[in-house]
């Protein structure tokens, strides 16, 4: 039986995302598997080489949809860190704030999709009814729904004005209704814990061995979290709690980003209320000779990393590593000894975007040629 | 960003006196002449360590025993590099690339 793999994906229906996951099986419980993706390749390092640095940071706007702010955020974080500079404290309030909302739209949107794959369908029109909320707000401060691109280098796009404070406000306490409402149905619902309790667990230890991040590591008892441990934007300036768990289950994730959207709440009402008066600058063409610099941020999913290296006035290298891509490494061993049922749950429970995973290309024209190098660049460059 | 230079014979026993520290993620950069390896650790601040492998015939050793979770770096810069990194088990089976590629690796630089 050991020989015989069986492919799922990349176009499953009970996955959501574009990856290959091959199993062997013992009758109906897995003995090893392996991942292989490229199904969303989108050439983003490779494109980013001999950009000038705004360029740059139009292009890491648009890696993934749902992690919108915290790619931007990051790269401005880098880049600043080479500049030596410190921005003005309304643009760092007005950072978090932005920041804060996309983490609780995505927070949202995956507890919404978590409970599609056991089957809870009401409760993902819920979920997405109250991300609608959050999403106008942003729409309103940003201008758009998915690609924010609210963060310029040593700046942000725009200020907000006080019907914009209100209106958040207003969008915010709604949202923060029904919270106490979902966390009662997540606690109590039998169909919820029979499917979730005890599956894919991660032990402490495991989750330090893989060196995980974000809500994962926090699911299983690790302290982590950029916001607290390597302080950026206003973090150090807001009051939050370090949401943790100890069951590292499937349940336990869910309850650590479900509490994590309430923590948010806190901060952007923290924001809001302590915003400093002053003007946003304007947004400058920068010169930079060269330099490298890492970046990191607390995105929704974990620990995002960039490394940046500038050569020239121009991006020599760049490195992006998506808190996805750290999980990843676990997910096969995880399933080991499961049945086939339990792949769609513990794979969502991860939360995986592979739109932030893959970004390294092949990029092949319609007669299944490679592009070189230099055909690539007269192209794209 | 602080970068602390390992020789490449000392590497092994450099990185078995890290163990305890969180492995954020291994960067491969492509210089004149050689690759630079950049290991990113965090404690208590993000600690970087750079090994320069030489072009020709590059390869490392493999450090998914310390740190299980570099395996899918390090067959990701294989994939793009093509650097062997010795006792990674899954190394040859690629992750992002399809497996009729042949072309040379796609984040090398061209060089004249």
């Amino acid at each position: 039986m050991h020989d015989l793999k069986i492919p799922i994906g990349p176009q499953h229906p009970a996955i959501d995302e574009p990856s290959c996951l091959r199993v062997s099986l013992d009758g109906n419980t897995i003995i090893d598997s392996d991942l292989r993706f490229g199904y969303a390749h989108k050439g983003i390092e490779k494109l980013l080489e001999g950009k000038r640095i705004e360029q740059g940071l139009h292009i890491v706007d648009h890696i993934c949809g749902i992690c919108s702010v915290a790619h931007p955020s990051c790269y401005v974080r880098a880049v600043e860190k080479i500049l030596n500079y410190e921005p003005p404290e309304r643009v760092k309030y007005l950072r978090t704030l932005v920041s804060e909302l996309g983490r609780i739209q995505s927070h949202l949107f995956w507890t919404g999709f978590m409970l599609h794959e056991i089957g809870f369908e009401t409760m993902l029109a819920y979920f997405l009814r109250d991300r609608e909320h959050i999403l106008e707000v942003l729409e309103r401060i940003t201008g758009s729904r998915s690609h924010f691109a609210y963060h310029k280098i040593r700046t942000v796009r725009n200020d907000i004005s006080e019907e914009d404070e209100k209106l958040t406000l207003k969008k915010i306490k709604e949202v923060e209704k029904q919270i106490p409402v979902y966390m009662k149905t997540i606690r109590k619902d039998a169909v919820i814990k029979a499917r979730m309790k005890d599956v894919g667990t991660i032990t402490r230890l495991d989750a330090e061995n893989y060196s995980l991040v974000g809500p994962i590591a926090r699911a299983s008892g690790i302290r982590i979290d950029i916001r607290k441990d390597d302080p950026y934007e206003a973090y150090d300036q807001v009051d939050f709690e370090l949401i943790m768990e100890w069951d590292g289950d499937a349940l336990a994730r869910m309850l650590v980003r479900m509490r994590e959207v309430i923590e948010s709440i806190k901060i952007v009402k923290q924001v809001l209320k302590n915003l400093p008066k002053g003007k946003v600058p304007r947004s400058v063409p920068l010169i930079l000779e060269e330099g490298m610099e890492v970046g990191r941020v607390e995105a929704p999913r974990g620990e995002n990393f960039h490394l940046i290296k500038i050569r020239n006035r121009k991006i020599d290298r760049m490195r992006i590593r998506p808190p996805t891509f750290n999980f990843m490494s676990i997910f096969t061993k995880l399933l080991e000894g499961r049945k086939i049922g339990d792949i769609p749950v513990i794979l969502a429970s991860l939360d995986p975007c592979y739109a932030c995973m893959e970004r390294i290309i092949v990029i092949k024209d319609g007669k299944k040629e490679v592009l070189t190098e230099d055909d690539f660049r007269c192209k794209y460059v | 960003m602080e970068v602390k230079r390992i020789k490449l014979k000392e590497f092994r026993q450099k990185i078995e006196e890290l163990v305890g520290y969180r492995l954020i993620t291994i960067s491969a950069l492509d210089s004149r002449g050689c690759y630079h390896l950049l290991y990113h650790f965090d404690n208590n601040g993000i600690k970087t360590f750079k090994v320069l492998i030489p072009e020709k015939r590059p390869f490392i050793q493999s450090i998914i025993d310390i740190f299980p979770s570099a395996e899918f770096y390090e067959r990701e810069i294989h994939d793009f590099f093509d650097i062997e990194f010795k006792g990674n088990p899954r190394l040859h089976e690629k992750m992002f690339l399809p497996d009729y590629w042949k072309d040379k690796p796609p984040l090398l630089k061209n060089k004249k």
